[in-house]
């Protein structure tokens, strides 16, 4: 191969034929994502000459873009295999070896800034990709280097030596450990506050990021009150800036929020303090003038950290939320009307209040008063006929209401459930078909049996679009466990849909097992998901038929259920907790219905494997589970009239 | 040729590969397509954590009804969960063996009136009750843990009282959710141990009697309800009531409503089969003596099952593991598992000590010749049976001894467990036995001269 290569690098040395260049570079990536264990050596070396001399000749970049992602790959060949650390596989070192020559060159390339609007940073950014991935392998012996090209660059006169300077920093996060990462980032942090502020807006923007890079991954150091406020004092301001300077702002925001959220019994949060100034700062941001831009969608992002702020927000700006509220409604009520500022966006900024109403609510939680509820619930149905027709994030936003209202909902639920309909009957639009089947779980979760009316239309229907072939997958998944909802919520009033909606389960259980794992590496968890929702369903079913006193409807599917258990207790989902949980409550669930009458069932090795696994779990309420499931199997399988005597006395 | 068959089928390295790289390493804004399925998978995860919590819900209630209507000695509340012992363990050892141990009756005491008091064991578990740091835990002579409740024991969760602590002993009715306190030993940090056994009582009495009412009803800071059994002093007439229960009294037939009542808790509480009283029928005299020696009477007046009766020296100082001074004694009348006991082999728990000899809890040497118990490891408790013994103080010979395991108690067996069944087997001990030693000793008794101190005053 590599004779060849050398044959092509003569014959191309001109580099008249830039196209056949490409694509034997192309080979060589190939070359080096599959064979990792062949490359070393002789090999290597070669590697490196070819890939360093395109690194460094810039002006094709699209070469160097291709020998920058070789080395990509080896690194992550080589962080995957030092965490596996096996003896088959072992790590080759090939990037240490390297690193000598690697290292400067990547760091030079950093000063390549090639930036134009419609590709993100490529040259420069893709080096710097590939240094965070060194830095993970080599970790301290890399950062003294970096660190000496950072101090000597980051206040160079020139903004693309700045600028790569702050690339470097970043990638350099993830290598290091996080109490050295905390004193580099708090010795940094003047400087980084500074280039926020740096005359060339690209250096202001590699700022942002690099705040959102640290509140993402070593958010440590904000924790500390002097630096949050410094900090904060200078972000803010930010967001007024060009969007694309913005946009990175609110992503910092966006991931603070996130990392600073408080804890279980913290009753406050470092982010309150600067809370209404945030959120006022975000909210402006969204409905400026430039909110959607082109490649950037300002109001987007900057409603995606509002969202956040409100989601991880400590219990003592409940008292703010209710005025959040209100701006929440007043504003949706105004993109309806015709003088909203902005009317052709009015759909898209519906949407996003929408999905800021949500978490809202949530928090909001029982402390939402009723007639707000129903306030907002008639804004977003005013909502549907303004737009003819309903959208997913409306529906959305109705099952945060209904979950945030429970059992209270009952009179909202009948003006829903037009509109539930309409979703549910949406032909085409599976992302709005599976939030009508989320809505319809919370109602049922929020109703309970008070949602039986609505079983004689719903329940035909969804296994009609369980039946029909075209129903995308993961829908089908959604329903299923829907369907143990409504049976789990209305008890027994899901008596006469019993049997229907067994038979179904009993040939969706048989499918799931039957299911390949093709080539597609997306029908993995599509299949967990599957099995999880049928064991849910089952679950639900269990519940009313305790409720029908009789068994006879389940009786049938008893032995066949008990099989599948079996099958699935042998899959690879069984290694994990959250799956064997659920066996193990469909286990203890049947045995406590049926008693006696499954000891021969309950005799099979399986169910006490599984419930020993499930003990050994370090989730409490696992263990509990297992227990009773034992308690259950163990009751079932007593001898009867038998009388244990008082040991302890003797 | 290269063009064809290299390249065919295999992608060129794209500007999506390049995007796809960056997002993969964080050096791309993150899609907000993806922030939003981030979202709806978060929502995902809180709905299923809700319905867990209904099915959890929805299970504890079933599980409660197929208990109660199950046999109520199916689930004693020593069926540990296993990880919940090895949590345990440490202070497992902090409290085993910490309890007051009755031995049993093998020889009766010459002075049982007048220094003697006596009440009915109540059937259950017998545990320790620690109320500190807002909440009350219940073990058992073992150590083992057993729950954790809320009381209104001082600084029991129902009541705060600083850190103060209180240690109980007594017997958990899992039937009536009722503890009955039997001894004290510090209550709101106030140590009682070297109170006499008489005072530590009258203690309890007072404690209970003060909040009747509060101890006396089930709540949310109260979840199981405190009594303590009737005390009487160790004469003849005092016996026949606490042997015969009410039967004594319900010779009229005035009385017999409350032999009714008493059957109707019988059934109500599932007894009848503990009890053997299927096919009983309630005129027979037999069945009224045999369900009134099963019940006692506590300090509000509601009857309990009994489970032997114990006697106690008035003036005995509280004792870690099995007093002289604390004495049960049992036979089929007062204690329904009577029977059953006598009916199951012998069985002893000794333990081997460091100088590998195998002991009793009281300090009795039992011999031994098999190799095979000479091997065992010391210092750990095991299980053996036996068929006979002879006993020459120190020493003991068990016949017939046989390995039968380890075990892991932390309260072996005390030389009163070795020779009670054999006492019981051949009747050595009956109740008449001791009432007429209560009567001797009652007619016999001539009050000790009191000396007298004279204040003279001028």
């Amino acid at each position: 191969f590599f004779q060849a290569e050398d044959g092509i690098r003569d014959s191309v040395a001109s580099r008249g034929l830039g196209d056949v260049y490409k694509r034997q570079t192309q080979c060589l990536l190939e070359a080096a994502k599959n064979f990792y264990d062949y490359i070393g050596g002789p090999i290597l070396e070669h590697i490196g000459l070819l890939t360093i001399d395109s690194i460094k000749k810039i002006e094709e970049e699209d070469i160097a873009l291709i020998c920058l992602e070789i080395w990509s790959c080896i690194c992550d060949e080589e962080i995957e295999r030092q965490e596996k650390s096996s003896i088959d596989e072992p790590c080759k070192n090939y990037i240490k070896t390297a690193s000598g020559v690697l290292l400067p060159l990547l760091l030079e390339t950093l000063k390549n800034y090639t930036k134009d609007d419609e590709n993100e940073w490529s040259i420069s950014i893709s080096s710097a990709c590939c240094l965070s991935l060194m830095a993970k392998i080599l970790k301290d012996v890399i950062a003294s280097p970096i660190m000496e090209f950072i101090s000597a660059n980051i206040s160079s006169p020139d903004w693309k030596l700045r600028n790569a300077a702050l690339l470097a920093f970043t990638s350099i996060l993830n290598g290091l450990e996080k109490t050295q990462v905390s004193i580099l980032i708090e010795k940094a942090l003047p400087t980084l506050i500074a280039l926020l502020q740096d005359p060339k807006p690209q250096v202001q923007e590699t700022a942002a990021w690099t705040f959102a890079k640290i509140a993402e991954n070593a958010s440590e150091v904000f924790k500390k009150v002097e630096e949050f406020d410094s900090v904060m004092a200078h972000l803010i301001p930010c967001l007024k800036n060009g969007p694309r300077i913005s946009n990175q702002v609110c992503f910092a925001i966006h991931n603070l929020a996130e990392s600073l959220k408080p804890q279980d019994k913290d009753t406050t949060c470092l982010m309150s303090k600067v809370y209404q100034q945030v959120m006022q700062a975000l909210w402006e941001n969204a409905f400026r003038v430039d909110a959607f831009a082109e490649n950037v969608s300002l109001a987007q992002s900057s409603f995606a950290a509002l969202t956040n702020v409100i989601q991880y927000a400590s219990p003592d700006i409940l008292i703010y939320l209710n005025a959040v509220f209100s701006m929440l409604i007043e504003t949706f009520v105004k993109t309806m009307h015709p003088t909203f500022s902005n009317p052709g966006r009015a759909q898209d900024y519906q949407g996003l209040l929408c999905g800021a109403l949500q978490p809202v609510c949530i928090k909001l939680g029982s402390n939402l008063p009723l007639e707000i509820a129903g306030n907002v619930i008639n804004i977003i149905i005013e909502s549907f006929a303004y737009r003819k027709g309903v959208y997913d994030e409306g529906i959305i936003a109705l099952a945060g209401v209904i979950t945030a209202v429970g059992n209270m909902a009952n009179p909202f639920a009948a003006k829903i459930y037009p509109y539930l309909g309409q979703a549910l009957q949406s032909p085409d639009d599976t992302i709005l078909c599976r939030a009508g089947v989320g809505l319809l779980g919370d109602l049922a979760r929020a109703l309970e049996d008070k949602i039986s009316p609505l079983l004689p239309d719903t329940i035909p229907f969804l296994l009609r679009k369980l039946q029909n072939e075209e129903t995308e997958r993961n829908l089908k998944v959604s329903i299923i466990s829907v369907l143990g909802d409504l049976a789990s919520a209305t008890g027994k009033a899901f008596g006469p849909y019993l049997g229907d909606v067994l038979a179904m389960l009993k040939s969706a259980s048989t499918l799931s097992t039957e299911l390949q794992i093709d080539d597609d590496p997306d029908s993995v968890p599509y299949i967990k998901a599957l099995k999880e929702s049928i064991l849910e369903s089952y679950t639900g079913i269990i519940i009313t038929v305790k409720e029908l006193q009789t068994t006879s409807i389940l009786d049938p599917y008893v032995g066949d259920l008990f099989q599948y258990l079996n099958i699935l207790s042998g899959t690879e989902h069984a290694d994990t907790l959250d799956f064997v949980k659920l066996l193990v409550g469909l286990v203890g669930d049947l045995a406590n219905l049926y008693g006696k009458k499954i000891q021969p069932l309950l005799i099979a090795p399986f169910v006490s494997k599984i419930i020993d696994l499930l003990k050994k779990s370090a989730v409490k309420e696992y263990r509990q589970l297992a227990n009773w499931a034992q308690k259950s199997v163990s009751l079932a399988l007593k001898p009867q009239h038998s009388l244990i005597q008082d040991n302890n006395a003797i | 040729k290269m063009e064809s068959e290299g390249l065919t089928g295999k992608k060129t390295f794209s500007a999506e590969e390049f995007k796809e790289r960056l997002v993969k390493n964080g050096f791309s804004l993150p899609d907000m397509n993806e922030i939003k399925a981030q979202k709806e998978f978060q929502r995902q995860k809180k709905i299923k954590a809700t319905k867990e919590a209904f099915f959890a819900m929805v299970r504890g209630k079933y599980m409660a009804e197929a208990e109660s209507s199950a046999d109520p000695e199916s689930s004693m509340i020593s069926d540990k969960e296993p990880e919940e012992e090895k949590k345990d363990k440490p202070e497992r050892v902090h409290y085993a063996a910490k309890m007051q141990l009755y031995q049993y009756l093998d020889k009766i005491p010459s002075d049982l009136y007048p220094k003697w008091l006596m009440y009915a064991i109540p059937e259950g578990t017998k545990c320790f009750i620690i109320a500190c740091d807002g909440a009350t835990t219940l073990r058992d002579k073992n150590g083992f843990f057993l729950m954790k409740i809320n009381t209104l024991l001082p600084n029991g969760g129902g009541e705060v009282k600083g850190k103060a602590k209180t240690i109980l002993q007594g017997v958990y009715s899992k039937r009536d959710n009722i503890i009955y306190l039997t001894e004290v030993m510090m209550w709101a940090d106030e140590l009682l141990i070297d109170g006499s056994a008489e005072y530590r009582i009258l203690f309890i009495h007072t404690k209970l009697k003060e909040k009747v009412a509060l101890f006396n009803t089930f709540s949310g800071e109260n979840e199981v309800m405190f009594r303590a059994p009737q005390i009487f002093e160790c004469s003849k007439s005092n016996l026949n009531v606490l042997y015969y229960g009410l039967f004594m009294q319900i010779a009229t037939p005035a009385s017999l409503p409350s032999l009714e009542g008493l059957a109707l808790y019988i059934k109500s509480h599932n007894l009848v089969a503990l009890l053997k009283l299927e096919n009983a029928e309630l005129t027979n005299p037999e069945v009224q003596k045999r369900i009134c020696c099963a019940f006692a009477y506590d300090n509000t007046g509601n009857p309990y099952l009994k489970d032997g009766l114990a006697f106690i020296h008035r003036e005995g100082v509280f004792f870690m593991g099995y007093s002289e001074y604390a004495l049960q004694w049992k036979d089929h009348l007062v204690s329904p598992y009577y029977d059953s006991i006598l009916q199951t082999p012998m069985i002893a728990y000794l333990n081997m000590s460091r100088e590998k000899q195998l002991l009793t809890h009281d300090g009795f040497i039992i011999d031994k010749t098999d190799p095979e118990i000479d091997a065992l490891p010391a210092g750990k408790v095991y299980k053996f049976a036996y068929t006979n013994m002879s006993l020459s103080d120190p020493y003991a010979k068990l016949d017939d001894l046989k390995y039968l395991g380890p075990s892991n108690k932390f309260v072996w067996s005390s030389i009163s467990h070795l020779t009670f069944k054999l006492i019981a087997k051949r009747n050595m001990l009956p109740y008449h036995i001791i009432f007429q030693q209560i009567e001797m000793q009652e007619h016999s008794f001539v009050p000790k001269p009191q000396l007298t101190f004279l204040i003279l005053s001028d």
